[in-house]
């Protein structure tokens, strides 16, 4: 029974995803070309020219990085202390020994 | 002597340097996706999302307090996926075939490591971040962000992740649905914010039909990569340490005999 219940459960998964992926091939030519053209990503390509259309136009962000390299700067200072903070972690989580753990081994 | 040293190097430094590496390499620009810029919404709406975001960020706010005094070492389960969150919802990937570029939202993954409650407050806080600092979503959609990525892709993902845990499904396989349901719910909820605040005097469905169209030869690929992603990761943590999981949904790992063996 249980063993049905995998194999059902995994088999809906399979489904979707070969939906997904003749839908994704399906509708390829769908993507709309907005301002940034191809490999835009879909927040210009769609939302922002749904709004557009609806007569919204996004504004300059508060703080505005998008200047020079400033964006690039921020994002990979961003970047690296989140790469750093997620890699500390993850050691500790995963990769180092509890001290319980470590006792049992060498005692 | 040395080659303790080594090690120690080694298990300290090697995977945070992989991690700011890879980052510095592979994600040299913003990532453009699910963010409702600042200034698409009309105040109103910015205003009824920000309310329905508040309610659950502030039950998630309490729920933290709670399991922290609870839940020993739960720090560092928060900051690991805190930081997975922000990462992940500002990484731009490609996808063939369609030509165009959009992320995945990390929510659901985060879900299934520390709840969805904390959950929307890890996406909320990677979110103000990406409004405040990198020209990303804004503050005025702060709240309708929250709402997509945070709040539905967390409780999207979880609860699909429980769902088929009840039926027995293997570990990657609750997981792989949890990324791909909470990714694909993200997206239809940006759609559905956009399509309530913008329809006019056209058809509310018409115009949300029209934008899950849009969004879908990108977002069904995506949904796909967030599934796998979200399946890897989980079913890693859960070989390596699965009292971390069982802490938060016992249910979902109770009927797993193999697990001290480390299989799924």
């Amino acid at each position: 029974m249980k063993s049905l219940s995998k194999i059902i459960a995994t088999g809906i998964v399979v489904v979707f995803v070969a939906l997904a992926v003749w839908g994704w091939l399906a509708l390829s030519g769908q993507v709309p070309e907005g301002a940034e053209g191809p490999w835009g990503g879909v927040d210009v390509n769609v939302i922002e020219k749904y709004a557009v259309d609806a007569g919204r136009e996004a504004r300059e962000p508060f703080i505005n990085t998008d200047q020079g390299d400033l964006l690039l700067f921020v994002f990979a200072l961003g970047g690296a202390v989140g790469g750093f903070v997620g890699g500390y972690y993850w050691r500790r989580l995963v990769t180092e020994k509890s001290g319980k753990e470590k006792s049992s081994q060498s005692g | 002597m040395i080659n303790k040293k080594t090690h120690w190097l080694k298990s300290h430094l090697t995977l945070p340097l992989i991690f700011a590496l890879g980052l510095f390499f592979l994600n040299p620009t913003p990532a453009y996706a699910m963010h409702i810029a600042e200034g698409i919404l009309p105040a109103s709406w910015a205003a009824i999302w920000y309310v329905i975001a508040a309610i659950f960020v502030g039950i998630g706010i309490f729920v933290i307090r709670k399991r922290i005094k609870e839940i020993r070492g739960l720090m560092p389960l928060l900051g690991i996926a805190g930081a997975l969150i922000f990462l992940v919802s500002v990484f731009p990937v490609p996808v063939p075939v369609s030509g165009s570029c959009s992320h995945p939202c990390g929510t659901p993954l985060g879900a299934i490591l520390v709840g969805p409650f904390i959950s929307t407050v890890l996406g909320a806080v990677a979110l103000l971040i990406q409004a405040l600092f990198l020209a990303h979503g804004g503050i005025s959609t702060w709240g309708a962000n929250i709402v997509s990525m945070a709040l539905v892709g967390s409780f999207v993902g979880f609860g699909a992740f429980i769902l088929f845990r009840r039926f027995n499904a293997p570990i990657f396989v609750a997981a792989f649905a949890a990324g791909l349901f909470g990714d694909w719910a993200t997206y239809a909820t940006t759609a559905f914010v956009l399509a309530s605040a913008l329809h006019g005097t056209g058809s509310l469905w018409g115009m949300f039909g029209a934008i899950c169209v849009a969004f879908a030869p990108t977002q069904l690929a995506l949904g796909i990569l967030e599934g796998l992603f979200t399946g890897g990761v989980v079913t890693l943590v859960y070989q390596r340490r699965p009292e971390l999981l069982s802490r938060i949904i016992p249910r979902a790992f109770k009927t797993m005999p193999s697990a001290e063996k480390g299989g799924s």
